[in-house]
């Protein structure tokens, strides 16, 4: 069962002739959704928060989940961009969640389903490292589509550790440029092309591009441990992602053997599993191959 | 086969098949194995027991394990079982264990990629 503390909801707004006035729309929002918590058995409020453009924040008391509403017109069918409030600009905005879904779903099944768990860690890094200013988690969630979408990033034959310390390097390399000569980069919104992070400030950048590269070198040290090295690997990896996301544990230790028996394994008589040679008993080091896809 | 795997035998009959068991971590079951293997066709092989996951990845619709991808020549009649299919059969467990304790489900064995008929340079 996925622990869901996050849940997004669109509410399709009708209207005919004028579009009417976002500022309107939430207001109205707010005040329905403020009876939600109460309806629904829990106390809480709903609220819109400050730099939350788009949506009405609703929260439940002693519950760890929240919801965020965002009102949406249609006006050419759900297949098209949405137009979607933003409170500091007063106007409609084109969005296109519906679209991102699918074409992220399709981008993930393209790519063995290596790409939401790497956005995923891609998050979770970025909440670890950063206490302030972090890149909002749609920027996050542009920057790895964009990534593997342009094949800067490849997920084929790569383990999920290779896999993210490719992609911070591809990112360090596409962004230095900025870094070096100034202003910030862009990070296109896959459906729109608009640039979802126009307010980075520059300090913001400067430090999200110094915990990239402090991570880079942690997970570049921990990729070129050995297994009799398990417990250096694993402080790296805690180092970039947190001790309480990368809990050591025989789970966890197990999961960091099947990143090296990647590179090759030892299969003993008793069918064990290793990247030695078995001392013991006879074994057998077998051709590298591929598991391949679900043909189910 | 007696050599590497001395714990499979081979069971003459209608369908001739070797039966044996693997344990890939000292932690792991004894995992029961069949191979099927007739000439000119690929050799199959089933996690007989403990059940596997129903949702488990890289097997065949007949549930058998999908350990190559054929149109790589990773496998070809001239090798031998002991020293190919059962060995992969024994990652493929490691590595479903490993996808059974992850709550994102990855697999972290190298994959052949999906769709492609020709092995990427």
């Amino acid at each position: 069962m996925h622990n869901i503390k996050d849940v997004d909801f669109l509410v399709f707004v009708g209207y005919e002739g004028e579009k009417p006035e976002p500022t309107d729309v939430l207001k109205s929002l707010r005040a329905t959704l403020d009876d939600l918590p109460e309806a629904l058995g829990y106390g809480g409020r709903a609220q819109t928060l400050r730099g939350q453009r788009r949506s009405v924040h609703v929260e439940f008391d002693y519950e760890d989940f929240h919801l965020d509403v965002v009102p949406a017109l249609i006006p050419d069918g759900t297949d098209e961009p949405l137009l979607v409030p933003d409170r500091q600009w007063g106007k409609w905005v084109d969005s296109h969640p519906l679209g991102y879904g699918k074409a992220l779903s399709e981008l993930n099944a393209a790519n063995h389903k290596k790409v939401v768990p790497l956005i995923k860690a891609f998050k979770h890094w970025r909440t670890f490292q950063m206490q302030r200013n972090r890149p909002k988690s749609y920027w996050l969630e542009c920057l790895v589509y964009r990534h593997v979408d342009k094949g800067w990033t490849t997920t084929d034959s790569k383990s999920y550790a290779e896999l993210f310390t490719d992609l911070l390097r591809s990112i360090r390399e596409r962004f230095q440029d900025k870094l070096d000569n100034g202003g910030v980069p862009r990070v296109p919104d896959p459906m729109l092309g608009n640039n979802v992070a126009f307010n980075w400030e520059r300090s913001a950048f400067e430090s999200f591009m110094r915990r990239l590269d402090e991570s880079i070198g942690w997970a570049e040290q921990a990729l070129g441990k050995g297994q009799d090295q398990l417990d250096e690997a694993v402080a790296l990896w805690q180092k970039v992602f947190g001790e309480e996301y990368f809990a050591d544990s025989p789970t966890l230790r197990k999961r960091q053997n099947a990143e090296w028996l990647r590179r090759g394994s030892w299969v003993a008589s008793s069918g064990a599993v290793s990247v030695h040679k078995p001392e013991q008993e006879k074994g057998v080091k077998p051709r590298k191959h591929g598991f391949y896809g679900d043909e189910r | 086969m007696r050599q590497l795997f001395p714990q499979f035998a081979y069971k003459a009959g209608k369908k001739p098949a070797w039966y044996g068991t693997l344990r890939p971590t000292p932690e792991s079951p004894e995992y029961r194995l069949k191979l099927e293997y007739w000439p000119g066709k690929s050799p199959k092989v089933w996690v007989l027991r403990p059940e596997v996951h129903p949702d488990a990845p890289h097997r065949y619709r007949d549930c058998s394990l999908c350990l190559y991808y054929p149109r790589y020549g990773e496998w070809h009649p001239g090798m031998f079982l002991a020293e190919t299919i059962v060995p992969w059969a024994a990652e493929w467990l490691f590595f479903y264990e490993v996808w059974l304790d992850d709550p994102e489900r990855r697999w972290f064995g190298l994959e052949a990629p999906h769709g492609e008929k020709k092995r990427p340079r």
